[in-house]
């Protein structure tokens, strides 16, 4: 007779759902954007004498106080989340990439300075940073993107930086210096192979919060202004009426729920799949 | 040790050099005429004339920093155009609001985090853990602002748990002023106890894997006392530490609840003062939010330190 | 004489990954010594382990007989497995450092495992305490009470640790590598300790070591593991003078003899292994 002891975490995880939920919402995400492009339905139509109407085949999310089918204007605001969230962490993943390869690479003094006004920049909390550039450059998209960008730099000159010092110890990377390589030469081809995963893992989540703090900033009338379209703005514009009519902000409010949550379950599943390289989670 | 302390005071200190030049500078890169820019644009050549006296607009640069950064470091943030008033007793005047609102907000969100994140962690790898993790991305991705709007007019307007204005004063009763922001400060605990979560779990994770809970598995005593008081006495230090840094961290991050809530906080303060381009607020806001968050974490790190090698000694 | 442990049938497998141990029979004796020996990651501590009942939770197993005291610890309540075990098995760790919770003063410490057994509050708690420091040789237990482990010696700390195991006036002690963390002259102390206890209490033990010279001065019986299998079973003077299998012959060769030419190379476990040698 065998009797067997069972326990709970012996089995091994099998179906992924968090990540089948994160890659399902971008999907709905990118259909949006798509929709965008396609729809003949136009975003800023005001229509007074159909406000706030419910879900109907001409109005799939109702109307919003203006009349305005909310549909169309959530797909338009896909737009914003492409340009701004995607496109603020590309500029600062770029830049951020850059500062920390150089710093890496060059003399202590050099690196010293770098690191230390990417210390300044993180030391700003929160919003703050984006805030005082919107101040100086004014709001509207493009800047929004810079100012948003410039957020995202420290992380990834920390990240660039922090790989190109540990590869430099490596036995590898002394052995391409003695064949003679430069060191930009081995920087791009020794150490960015391994550095580049570190990225990805990271771009996603870093797009997560970039949405999440231009929908702030449009909220507060700081950031994507009329007549682009953002999530953000969109809320903005409902708080008059909010109180009556309480169900207005809900495709909005869902909307950027589900950019924010799937770009964040994405990045958890790729993050648990660099550590898995190197250990449990 | 106290080389390692004035090694960190050290690098405090060149940070706040760094951010007070990027704030200083930033603002210096401004088209336009600072006078003009400070006092609004009906403003009369006289007062902009004097103006420029006063503040030293037309020495050169480097005087004027450090004639700011001395004016600072003495409390003098100069005076906002928008209020009318002096920058440091504005500040002064809303800070209380957000400190309250930041404690309570951390300190709502660290319980629930170790409440949470040890279940995650005791039950590592089962779909309670999942459950868990899933439900931390959840709350983490729900926009404050939003849930802010849902929250005020379901359980403030309609209800009337909550009151629907955040009067908030010092001369009122302590109970009073909670219950203005405790609604406010759940909606941004939902924000927070996400990564507190994370952190509490992995701690845990790590203390109950350590060899003392063995010996409490062989003197056989109840498993959740051995959890709370062997495994959580270790864990608890990072998450606490992790608290403190998000406190810090919130004192930029209360604008947007703030304004939707309408409480006369650092943060609504702060977007006023963008909204309506006034400068030397806008400068002392981020020079005083900035400095707290740098000394906050300047002062966290020495004490992490400092417990970290009382348990290190002898071992 | 009846058998404290019985296991018959137990394997022991890492899913999806390997498998960890395989022991057709082990039994321990009441009143006996039972050395454990092996190479590290030979299966020794986890075989032990789930035999009290704390299969670690990464891993899974089956058996087909497992008895503890006449009693099957998988088929316990928690709340009898933590009665089984609080007040009839006592462990001395190989880790010294992390046995103890470093923040948490050794009063706590000693104390809490009895009380929780019902053997007295905490009057009587701090007295057997007392008692039990004395006995292991500490010079002044009140004052050490109040100390945190981390201010205390490796030798000290070992000796603590069978106070604690000591509290409950256990019938079985397991030493899991006792001494490979202390120093030689600690180490002796410490096992001399051990055999003391034994001779006074007349419980049984398990000493689980790869030092053979160990094992052999302080077991009855022996048990040899190699990669979670059992090569052999005896009483030591049959293992360790008329040795059967190959891992153990080999094993016994490969322990560093006085005569050795300290030009020729060391010689490990598999040069013995391949070349039959016979001691």
């Amino acid at each position: 007779m065998e009797q067997t002891i069972v326990n709970a975490q012996a089995k091994k995880k099998g179906f992924n759902f968090s990540l089948f939920l994160g890659v399902f919402f971008i999907l709905i995400v990118i259909g949006l954007f798509i929709w965008s492009f396609i729809t003949s339905v136009d975003p800023t139509l005001f229509d007074m004498t159909n406000r706030f109407d419910g879900w109907s085949m001409a109005h799939p999310l109702g109307t919003d106080q203006f009349g305005r089918d909310v549909l169309t204007r959530v797909a338009y605001s896909m737009r914003s989340v492409f340009t701004v969230g995607v496109g603020s962490v590309l500029l600062g993943l770029i830049i951020g990439m850059i500062i920390g390869s150089i710093a890496g690479i060059a003399p202590t003094f050099i690196q010293r300075l770098l690191m230390s006004v990417v210390d300044g920049l993180i030391a700003f909390p929160g919003i703050l940073l984006a805030m005082l550039i919107v101040f100086i450059l004014g709001d509207g998209i493009e800047n929004t993107v810079v100012a948003i960008g410039i957020m995202m730099v420290p992380s990834y000159a920390k990240l660039s930086y922090s790989t190109v010092i540990e590869n430099k110890q490596k036995l590898y990377v002394k052995a391409a210096k003695s064949y003679g390589l430069s060191n930009f030469q081995i920087v791009v081809s020794h150490i960015y192979p391994d550095l580049l995963p570190k990225i990805v893992t990271q771009f996603t989540s870093s797009v997560a919060g970039a949405i999440m703090i231009e929908a702030s900033l449009s909220f507060l009338g700081l950031g994507v202004q009329p007549p682009n379209a953002s999530l953000g703005l969109m809320l903005k514009e409902a708080q008059k009426d909010v109180l009556l009519r309480p169900e207005i902000v809900i495709p909005a409010g869902v909307s950027l729920m589900i950019v924010v949550l799937g770009f964040n379950l994405i990045g958890d599943a790729l993050n648990d799949k660099l550590l898995n390289r190197r250990g449990e989670s | 040790m106290a080389v390692y302390i004035i090694k960190r005071f050290l690098q405090t200190v060149l940070i706040m050099l760094i951010v007070s030049l990027i704030t200083f500078f930033a603002l210096k890169v401004l088209p336009g005429d600072p006078a003009v820019l400070i006092l609004g644009t009906d403003a009369t050549p006289d007062s902009l004339a004097l103006l420029r006296e006063s503040m030293g607009l037309d020495e050169p640069l480097t005087l004027q920093y450090l004639n700011w950064i001395g004016d600072a470091l003495r409390f003098d943030l100069g005076e906002s155009r928008y209020f009318g008033g002096d920058v440091t007793t504005l500040i002064g005047q809303r800070l209380p609001v957000t400190i309250s609102l930041a404690i309570l907000s951390v300190g709502i969100s660290f319980i629930l985090a170790l409440i949470f994140g040890t279940i995650a962690a005791v039950y590592r790898q089962t779909w309670v853990d999942n459950l868990i993790r899933l439900l931390t991305q959840v709350f983490s991705s729900v926009p404050s602002f939003w849930l802010g709007m849902l929250g005020l007019t379901y359980l403030a307007a309609r209800n009337g748990w909550f009151p629907v204005t955040g009067n908030f004063s010092a001369s009122a009763g302590l109970l009073v002023n909670i219950r203005a922001i405790l609604l406010p400060a759940l909606i941004m605990a939902v924000g927070e106890v996400g990564i507190l979560i994370r952190q509490v779990r992995s701690s845990m994770i790590n203390a109950l894997r350590s060899e003392y809970m063995t010996s409490t598995e062989v003197k056989g005593l109840k498993r959740p006392s051995a959890i709370i008081k062997y495994a959580m006495r270790s864990a608890i230090m990072t998450p606490v530490t992790l608290a403190s840094l998000r406190f810090a961290a919130l004192f930029g991050g209360t604008a947007v609840i703030e304004t939707v809530f309408s409480l006369a906080g650092l943060g609504r303060l702060l977007v006023v003062s963008v909204e309506q381009r006034d400068m030397m607020l806008l400068q002392g806001i981020v020079l005083f939010i900035t400095a707290v968050v740098v000394m906050i974490s300047f002062v966290t790190d020495i004490l992490y330190t400092q417990i970290n090698k009382t348990i290190r000694i002898g071992g | 004489m009846s058998q404290v442990l019985t296991i018959r049938q137990l394997e022991i497998d890492e899913p999806k990954v390997k498998q960890v141990v395989k022991v057709p029979e082990l039994v321990l004796n009441e009143g006996e010594i039972l050395g454990i020996v092996g190479e590290s990651g030979s299966g020794k501590s986890v075989t032990v382990k789930t035999a009290i009942g704390l299969l670690p939770k990464t891993l899974r197993g089956s058996y087909q007989e497992l008895s503890l005291f006449g009693k099957n610890p998988y088929q316990l309540s928690a709340k009898e497995l933590r009665a089984l075990i609080g007040k009839n098995v006592g462990f001395i760790p190989q880790n010294t450092v992390e046995y103890l919770h470093p923040l948490l003063p050794i009063e706590k410490q000693l104390i809490d495992g009895y009380m929780t057994q019902g053997y007295g509050d905490k009057q009587a708690a701090i007295k057997r305490a007392i008692e039990m420091l004395t006995a292991v040789g500490i010079q002044n237990p009140p004052q050490l009470l109040k100390q945190l482990p981390q201010e205390l010696s490796g030798g000290m700390r070992q000796r603590v640790n069978i106070a604690m195991a000591m509290m409950c006036d256990p019938k079985l002690i397991i030493a899991d590598e006792p001494t490979t963390a202390l120093d030689a002259e600690v180490q002796h102390q410490v096992m001399e300790l051990l055999a003391s206890i034994h001779r006074k209490t007349t419980n049984t033990m398990i000493i689980i070591s790869h030092d053979l010279s160990l094992i052999k001065a302080y077991s009855d019986r022996v048990v040899v593991m190699y990669q979670g299998n059992i090569q052999e079973t005896g009483t030591v003077e049959e293992i360790f003078e008329n040795p059967q299998a190959d891992y153990t012959k080999a094993l016994l060769a490969v322990n560093l003899t006085l005569d050795q030419d300290p030009d020729e190379p060391l010689k490990d476990i598999s040069y013995f292994m391949e070349r039959n040698i016979i001691l």
